[in-house]
């Protein structure tokens, strides 16, 4: 018990050492597949808005029902907690511990574009802009018409463009 | 030996001027002499040899430890839906104590709308998750309330369960400990059984070999051994285990040199972890660690004091002992351990006599990892195999850390296992020796949860879930389609399509005629309906419209790695798949036209911690979201209305699904592929031999899938409608834009522009007045 105490007492002092002066991190492999190759016909740029959202209109009794862009559900207290850590350890540079909350966040609530919101800014910070992007177009797919985080997906996604 | 030959010399002096008799015999000398030195150099050189063996083998002595394979770990936060009985089960597999009260870690008390627990506490990749009590309330299925000592807490991990490992050849398996950890009554109890003169002695204890001597004289037979703990520490390290006079001769001095050059404490944590405890199947179990696992499925420091005894009863002879198998001889033992320490003063009288009351307390064997879950192992071990050495794989230590959720597992095992017997007893001979196979993942993140690789989830050998590839038949068709959806101002959903006999000619000039599984030709169909219905002949003529090379390009597009040759006959699922790659197609689907590769493996670390690789969530868009948001309304109109439709006999209307069903020729496979908001499904029936069987998609793996969803109780599917999405009415017999009011009025999504543009209205004599008006003065046109 106290062992554990111990280490998440170091754990927040290595985490505001990281804050002060960069704390070395061991490289990590990447054990991507790097067969998820290039799409065919490059990456696809979401359409431009360009209608407003049909209704919800369910009609259980005569097909699927039909969904509607509906504001996104309130963040539950845990995704929230996870992505506060994640973006102290993005700030202390730490960005291995960063990806790792987030994915947490991510297997809570995988439909929340908050969460690819924030992957992508941690790979752009690691240079990594290829799934950069592909995070953005993927949480520009679950992020609800009008929202502040489209609006900060579509931000990003200018951002990219001018690094592409 | 030394003796000897330092009496040589002096002895060779006074023998100067003998007689013939003495002189010829005075001749052997120089030979004694000789060979005395010889003798002399050996007997040192052997000693030097024999220390140096020793300093360096323990020094340097790395047990091979196999790698450990770990389930995911349950996060515990409001919200959550996790059912108490889910709880209780992964508590009971990470061996956790059912007390009233849990005071210390490895203890819970879970009732029915509360539990208390208190974890034990873990060093994961991304930092350490302390041991704590924790509070759980539930309401219903879901956790309602999480806290912990200081209030309400967001999230909580439990420690991960430990799911198998990967063995070296000799399959020897152990689990490192340093003397710290170990309880210091399960020391008192060892060294009071095996060597009570531990502390005092140099390595071999003469008091031992006298009391061994005079019961082996008594009984004219071997049957006590006098060895130390240091003795049998050398045997186990450095000798092989051949009962020869020479190993014993070796024993003696080996031990004494052990204990020159180490401390007593450094001897004792070499013996606790490497003495042999057990054997399970081929695994041999090693160390005290191990054992404890192995034996009570909880961490030595979480034994009581009756379980330390059992344990340390057991270095006599594990197989003799086996508390599993001779209960009564364990109990004796056990007993006679925990009144040896009573006398010797370690534990009181009441002591002893709470701890011989209780039972032995052993898990069912099936509780321990190996062989708990060999399908889903089996996929770990070829992916870390791509990325690791056998040989690092078997002896480094290494923690992999997976996505198996062994309470999905279970349920998926079982999904399988009772879908089988009913098939059984309904078609009894026609399926017998029915195979299956089912493979469970996360619809959106591409984890893979669960994996069964056959009727007997606990067999090892051929895994169906990611050998047997088998055609996939209607699986494919959703490739057709979106190969035709990608042109929205060539199809959209409400396109008509041919539904008639079609010929086709082969690239050997062989010649193929599909039909229908009715037999039957529909005529003109609606796209939307012709995937939905699975109906074969619109759909080859769909597929031969667009192009078999674009319907091949799609399927690889979708994730099918596996090279497809383009006849026509893929149109109609002549592509050969296993489950698993099946899945990772409809991963694509369920993911908005995302490619995920699948992930069985979230991170290796070392033995001691680091992070060694991760495999990072990656993610390939394949197609536009609004092009596969259609793709799933026609997925969606399957289960509603089409071949799968019998799953709403079971599940709510407000539960939206999405899949399709599969079956081949003569109904030799049966398929089902399908999603919820959070899980993906792929399940296969077949026979081995590919018999044909009774069964079509719906009547065979759809059945599974229904099952295991009744078990998961998930989430419903809500599909986001892309911006470039409208939805319309349309009515389902001209294809015309209608009012939503009107009879057979459908309302279908298309992309933006490819909507029909005429506005039909309601047939003659078919208004529902009421809304007919509303409609008529509400100005909307009907395109809503």
């Amino acid at each position: 018990m106290s062992l554990m105490r111990g280490a998440v007492w170091l754990l927040l002092m290595a985490t505001l050492a990281g804050c002060a002066g960069g704390r070395y991190t061991p490289p990590v492999e990447d054990r991507a597949h790097p067969e998820v190759g290039a799409p065919a016909g490059g990456v696809v740029v979401a359409e431009p808005p360009m209608v407003s959202p049909p209704p919800a209109a369910d009609e259980p009794d005569r097909g699927a029902s039909a969904p509607a862009r509906r504001p996104t559900d309130p963040l539950s207290p845990a995704v929230v907690a996870l992505l506060d850590q994640a973006s102290r350890y993005e700030t202390a540079g730490q960005r291995q511990q960063a990806l790792a909350y987030l994915e947490r966040a991510q297997r809570i609530s995988p439909r929340e574009p908050q969460v690819y919101l924030q992957l992508a800014r941690v790979r752009l910070a690691m240079n990594d802009v290829t799934r950069a992007v592909q995070l953005t177009e993927r949480g520009l797919a679950l992020a609800p018409s009008g929202s502040q985080v489209q609006e900060q997906l579509l931000q990003l996604k200018r951002q990219l463009g001018e690094r592409h | 030996m030394p003796k000897k030959s330092s009496a040589s010399p002096s002895r060779r002096t006074s023998k100067k001027g003998a007689a013939a008799t003495r002189s010829r015999s005075f001749r052997w000398w120089p030979l004694l002499l000789k060979l005395g030195l010889v003798v002399l150099v050996l007997g040192g050189g052997a000693l030097v040899y024999m220390d140096a063996t020793i300093r360096s083998q323990f020094e340097g002595k790395r047990w091979a430890l196999p790698a450990k394979v770990y389930a995911r770990p349950l996060e515990l936060y409001a919200g959550q839906r996790l059912p108490v009985a889910d709880l209780k089960e992964e508590l009971r597999q990470l061996g956790y104590r059912f007390v009233s009260y849990p005071k210390r870690a490895g203890e819970a008390s879970v009732a029915d709308q509360r539990a208390l627990l208190f974890s034990r506490g873990f060093l994961y990749a991304d930092g350490p998750e302390p041991a704590r009590l924790l509070e759980l309330r539930f309401d219903g299925d879901r956790i309602a309330h999480l806290s912990g000592s200081e209030g309400a807490l967001p999230l909580a991990r439990l420690e991960p369960v430990l799911v198998g490992g990967i063995y070296p050849a000799d399959n020897e398996d152990r689990e490192l400990v340093r003397l710290q950890q170990v309880p210091p009554t399960l020391v008192q109890a060892l060294v009071t059984v095996e060597d009570r003169d531990f502390y005092q002695h140099f390595g071999i204890s003469p008091k031992g070999i006298a009391r061994a001597m005079i019961s082996n004289l008594r009984a004219r037979a071997v049957v006590q051994g006098g060895s130390t703990l240091t003795q049998q520490l050398v045997k186990n390290y450095f000798l092989t285990s051949e009962r020869s006079l020479w190993r014993k001769l070796m024993e003696a001095p080996m031990a004494m040199l052990l204990e020159l050059h180490y401390s007593k404490d450094e001897i004792l944590e070499s013996y606790l972890n490497e003495v042999y405890l057990g054997q399970s199947g081929s695994r041999a179990i090693h160390g005290f660690s191990l054992a404890s696992q192995y034996y009570f499925g909880r961490p030595l420091a979480d034994l009581s004091l009756e379980q330390q005894a059992l344990l340390a009863g057991l270095v006599k002879g594990p197989s003799y002992y086996d508390p599993r198998r001779h209960p009564e001889r364990a109990t004796e033992r056990r007993n006679l351990v925990l009144s040896l320490m009573r006398d010797q003063g370690h534990i009181s009288d009441a002591d002893l006599l709470r701890a011989r009351q209780r039972p032995l307390g052993v898990v069912e064997r099936s509780q321990l990892s190996k062989g708990a879950f060999p399908a889903y192992l089996d996929l770990v071990k070829r992916q870390l195999r791509q990325d690791y050495r056998e040989q690092d794989l078997a002896s480094e230590g290494l923690q992999v850390f997976t996505n198996l959720d062994p309470l999905v597992q279970r349920k998926a095992e079982q999904s399988v296992q009772r879908v089988i017997k009913r098939l059984d007893g309904r078609f009894g001979s026609r399926v017998e020796g029915l195979q299956a196979a089912l493979v469970v993942g996360n619809s959106q993140t591409g984890d893979v949860v669960a994996v069964v690789g056959g009727r007997d989830p606990r067999y090892q050998g051929f895994n169906r879930a990611l050998d047997a590839v088998r055609p996939i038949g209607s699986l494919v068709k959703p490739a057709v389609y979106l190969t035709a959806l990608e042109e929205p101002q060539r199809f959209t959903l409400s396109s008509w399509i041919d539904d008639n006999a079609v010929t086709l000619q082969n690239p050997d000039g062989s010649y193929w005629t599909p039909s229908n599984f009715d037999h039957s030709e529909h005529g003109v169909v609606p796209l939307h309906q012709a995937l939905s219905r699975s109906y074969n002949l619109a759909t080859a003529q769909l597929g031969l419209r667009l192009g078999v090379d674009k319907v091949v390009h799609t399927l690889e597009r979708l994730g099918v790695r596996r090279p497809v040759s383009p006849y026509p006959a893929v149109l109609l699922g002549a592509v050969n798949l296993s489950p698993l790659e099946v899945t990772q197609v409809y991963q694509t689907i369920a993911a908005n036209g995302f490619e995920t590769p699948l992930r069985a493996i979230r991170s290796v670390l070392t033995a001691d911690g680091e992070l060694l690789s991760s495999y990072p969530f990656e993610l390939q868009q394949q197609f536009e979201p609004a092009v596969m948001h259609l793709l799933q309304y026609a997925l969606q109109e399957t289960v509603r209305e089409g071949t799968a439709r019998q799953l709403y006999q079971r599940f709510p209307d407000s539960l939206n699904m999405a899949g399709k069903t599969g079956t081949t020729n003569d109904q030799r496979d049966s398929w089902f592929a399908g999603f919820t908001g959070d899980y993906l499904a792929v399940a296969w029936l077949g026979q081995d031999d590919n018999r044909p069987t009774p069964l079509t998609g719906s009547s065979g793996a759809l059945q599974v899938w229904s099952e295991l969803m009744a078990e998961l109780r998930p989430q419903s599917y809500r599909p986001m409608a892309p911006e470039s999405v409208n939805y319309v009415w349309i009515d389902d017999a001209t294809g015309e834009r209608t009012g939503d009011f009107c009879e057979g009025a459908r309302l279908l999504p298309y992309v933006a522009g490819s909507e029909p543009a005429g506005y039909r209205g309601c047939g003659v004599g078919i208004q529902r007045t009421l809304n007919w008006f509303n409609h008529l003065f509400g100005g909307e046109g009907g395109s809503r």
